[in-house]
């Protein structure tokens, strides 16, 4: 079962710093992640099940924004990093 | 010659902006800088449909033999090039700015995203629409205060340091100029509410 | 005042003598300030026959037009000098409130020449300037000469050195307002050199904004984004700089047990967030800062300020130690002694290493965190092993017969990013003036941040452009002078702006680029003058010849050779790495250089 990690305050909202959760891409891995958890669903994702601008997913260490995005098919034993904004604004 | 990735990107760009209206099927031209050299959209390549074989490879300075299939306005990006920090650039024909820069010499952003992204978009005129020194001097000279520059009825020249970047001035541009229009043709007074507003103008 | 005071305070501390000079205005228009002033002084004043140990080595402190205006962040100020470690020109940087109290006496900046015969402190005061002696300071440490001076955040201000400047270490920090650091490449040692122990400023003028309007509408707007940007609204002010340390290990950058490998078992236990869970007091800012940075912290033994990511990094994983108190306890000592924490830690991992392979005599191995804090003390008063660490990594390793094995370039070590996992950041360490640094032009934010977009890290086509960008922006922070973080949320379009409004002189966004990029090409030159050439603008042996074992950078080394072919093409540099004369000349150059450098 893929591993999600998780940074930042994202941590707080998942009370927890690692969890084994299923999915097959990516986005079921985060479904299932942010299930009955509005406070983190509301900080991973905005309107139309998209990423928030800036949260960063890394699969296995490489950033999913330069594989398939949400869409990236996950082995078992991938592990998924998900950082909350530590970037944004014009630059 | 061109690096995938870097096709994939002009690829994309392209078709976002012609698909969202900012420019007719064969009109604008996109570049990037690497090193001394320019990767420019050849003459005559419709933005909408880009292919790797459209992009020519030319050098920042002098003339060699890639000018003869670059876009016509390579004068312009070379310039540009030259007297900025740019690593792209785009032109394109969005129509409601150059509806507006018909009867204007500076573009304002009345809503939120416009003001806060643009503060103030300049119009510079020139007597011929592509080719000479001159038009590309002073499309130069003003991006180095402002990343995006109306040429009178002509279109745009935006400039960032990726593709997406110089999109994203061109698509706050379109948009800021469509709410100025329809405000007008809205005819309602409106009610300021930003703080500091007769600044913008003074950007 | 607007903007620029328009006086240079100069000291001569072998005769005593006190001097004001006329800030030359077109000098100050080409190059700005700060970092920018204080290349083009040295250019003059310091030759490749200065030894920067020497009394004719100077130090420039300088302050740019926007320091104590009040714009966000207007707090920083610049030292410029030889440096004892790299042999380069050095500039370093450093925030707090000094240089603001010190613009607020009236002078743009200030130089100090020659060496004194005793131990001094300068005070510059409404009153004036007086040299006085400092006998009964020589020995004590940074907060002790702080307090003893009168540290008082607002209104009165001590820059001094600690035991490890005094003992002429080529790591000592010069430090101001006892827990700000003027770090990187020695100047502390410099100071020391010339039996200079403390300046102190109490100031009484402003640097009010010429256009008070336009001014102010700049605050307004840069205070927009500084909000609007999670980093420098959120993850700064919550979890310090340490916030970029799990998110750099988790890619496969964070160089481990000095770069041997790219990842750190211990990351988390050492990370921006585990310090919030434990040691955080509370968040700091310096003067006229909204981001606050700073972290407070407090561990069993002891409180003080930092640390931040790139010491957490030093002591941590460059060390093998997962320890986050005896990490923050070693940054309190560092601060006290007048140490840069970066090149120390570096210093200690490569001895780690030497003394694990049976190159050099000591105990000292990865993990023994129980160790550290004594290292340190040895390194501040030249004891023990300390006597050779305290010379930097380089020439500890090269003594030993390994100078391979010093994680350096120009022999100034390399910060918390294994460039194998990061390509730009190589070609940025191996081409930045002062040595391997990462604060001149950081690819953190394109390479791992998405900052503006996200780029590859691994592909190296492209880079030179962004590279040279990013050093030529940096060169303008530094001038201007104000905190990089701002940039990380605001442009040269913002700042060009707010010193239009605050000088009264008017800058395009263009204008200050072609100054940032006036600078490097500057500080090039003046390298090369000091005999350095392309071929120091490498790395180590293992970052280009030995992949990465595990991770997610398994497999890379720094392909550096056609990156660098990219950049000097793009910078205007023949292939030697040397600026072309047309370069010269659009820089308005050129007469610096006649007769002298080809």
């Amino acid at each position: 079962m893929p591993l999600v990690k998780l940074f930042g305050n994202l941590r707080q909202h998942a009370g927890a710093k690692h969890l084994d959760l299923p999915g097959t891409t990516v986005r079921e891995a985060l479904e299932t992640l942010c299930t009955d958890n509005d406070a983190l669903r509301d900080a991973i994702f905005q309107a139309g099940g998209l990423l928030r601008p800036h949260v960063r997913v890394v699969v296995n260490g490489r950033d999913s924004e330069l594989e398939q995005g949400l869409d990236t098919i996950l082995d078992q034993t991938d592990e998924i990093a998900i950082f909350p904004p530590i970037a944004g604004g014009t630059r | 010659m061109i690096d995938q990735r870097l096709y994939e990107e002009f690829r994309n760009i392209g078709r976002d902006i012609f698909v969202t209206g900012l420019t007719s099927s064969h009109g604008g031209n996109m570049s990037v800088r690497v090193g001394d050299r320019v990767i420019i959209k050849r003459r005559g390549a419709q933005f909408g449909r880009l292919k790797p074989e459209d992009f020519v490879e030319t050098s920042l300075h002098s003339k060699d033999s890639g000018i003869t299939r670059a876009s016509t306005e390579l004068i312009i990006h070379r310039a540009i090039y030259q007297k900025t920090s740019a690593l792209a650039i785009i032109h394109s024909h969005p129509r409601t700015a150059i509806v507006l820069s018909l009867s204007r010499d500076e573009i304002i952003p009345i809503d939120v995203e416009g003001s806060y992204w643009l503060h103030k978009v300049p119009v510079v005129e020139a007597e011929f629409a592509s080719g000479s020194k001159d038009l590309a001097d002073l499309v130069a000279d003003t991006l180095r205060e402002y990343k995006i520059v109306m040429q009178r009825g002509h279109g745009c020249f935006s400039i960032g340091q990726t593709l997406e970047e110089a999109f994203h001035w061109i698509s706050a541009l379109e948009e800021a100029s469509d709410i100025i229009l329809e405000a007008h043709l809205l005819g309602e007074e409106r009610i300021e509410y930003r703080k500091h507003t007769e600044s913008y103008s003074k950007w | 005042m607007e903007g620029w005071a328009g006086k240079i305070l100069d000291i001569d501390l072998d005769s005593g003598t006190v001097q004001t000079t006329p800030l030359d205005m077109e000098m100050a228009r080409l190059f700005l300030g700060g970092r920018g002033l204080g290349a083009r002084l040295l250019w003059d004043l310091v030759g490749p026959e200065v030894d920067p140990l020497g009394p004719e080595n100077v130090l420039i402190f300088a302050t740019g037009p926007l320091t104590a205006s009040g714009a966000q962040t207007s707090n920083r100020f610049s030292v410029t000098t030889k440096s004892p470690l790299t042999g380069t020109i050095l500039d370093a940087n450093s925030g707090g409130w000094w240089g603001m109290q010190f613009k607020r006496t009236g002078y743009d900046a200030l130089i100090v020449r020659g060496k004194a015969k005793d131990p001094t402190l300068i005070e510059i005061t409404p009153e004036g300037v007086a040299l006085k002696d400092a006998a009964h300071l020589w020995g004590k440490t940074v907060f002790e000469t702080s307090e003893a001076l009168g540290q008082d955040n607002n209104r009165r201000n001590v820059l001094c050195i600690g035991p490890a400047g005094e003992n002429l270490s080529r790591m000592a920090a010069i430090m101001n307002d006892a827990t700000r650091s003027l770090a990187r490449g020695g100047p502390g040692a410099v100071m020391g050199s010339k039996n200079l122990k403390a300046i102190v400023v109490v100031g009484d003028q402003k640097n009010a904004p010429e256009d008070r309007e336009q001014f102010r509408f700049m605050l307004y707007e840069t205070g927009k984004l500084l909000k609007a940007s999670p980093l420098t609204s959120q993850a700064l002010p919550e979890f310090g700089t340490a916030v970029v340390m799990n998110v750099v290990n988790e890619i496969g950058a964070l160089p481990t047990r000095n770069f041997q490998a790219s990842q750190f078992e211990g990351a988390d236990a050492i990370s921006g967030e585990q310090m919030t869970d434990t040691i955080l007091v509370r968040n700091q800012a310096c003067w006229a800062c909204p981001i606050a940075c700073t972290r407070v912290t407090r561990t069993e033994k002891a409180e003080g300020e930092g640390p931040e990511y790139e010491t957490t990094w030093a002591f941590g994983a460059q060390c093998g130690i997962d320890e986050l108190e005896v990490i923050a306890e070693a940054n309190y000592l560092c601060n006290d002694l007048g140490l840069d924490t970066i090149s120390v830690g570096s210093t200690i991992g490569c001895a780690m290493e030497l003394a694990e392979r049976g190159l050099v005599d000591s105990e000292l191995r990865f993990g023994r965190a129980d160790m550290l804090h004594d290292t340190i003390r040895d390194i501040a008063y030249r004891r023990g092993l300390g006597t050779e660490l305290a010379e930097g990594s380089y020439r500890f390793a090269e003594a030993h017969g390994a100078p391979e094995l010093s994680m350096s370039a120009k022999m100034l070590e390399l910060p918390a990013y294994d460039p194998r996992g990061m390509q730009g950041q190589g070609l940025l360490f191996a081409t930045s003036n002062r040595g391997g640094c990462h604060m001149r032009g950081n690819m953190l934010g394109p390479e791992v941040l998405a900052l503006p977009r996200l780029i590859d890290r691994l592909g190296t086509q492209g880079k030179a452009g962004i590279v040279a960008i990013h050093q030529d922006s940096a060169a303008v922070i530094d001038s201007l002078v104000i905190c990089k973080f701002t940039n990380m949320a605001v442009t040269e379009e913002y700042f060009a702006r707010t010193l239009t409004a605050v000088s009264g002189q008017t800058f395009s966004a263009d204008d200050l680029m072609r100054a940032g990029e006036r600078i490097w090409n500057l500080e090039r030159l003046y390298n090369l003058r000091e005999g350095f050439s392309q071929a120091d603008d490498t790395l180590p042996d293992r970052l280009l010849n030995e992949p990465v074992q595990d991770g997610p950078s398994a497999g890379f080394t720094v392909k550096l050779a056609p990156m660098l072919e990219e950049y000097y093409q793009f910078r205007g540099w023949k292939q030697d790495g040397v600026p072309t004369q047309a370069t010269l000349e659009r820089l308005m150059l050129d007469s610096l250089v006649e007769g002298a450098t080809p």
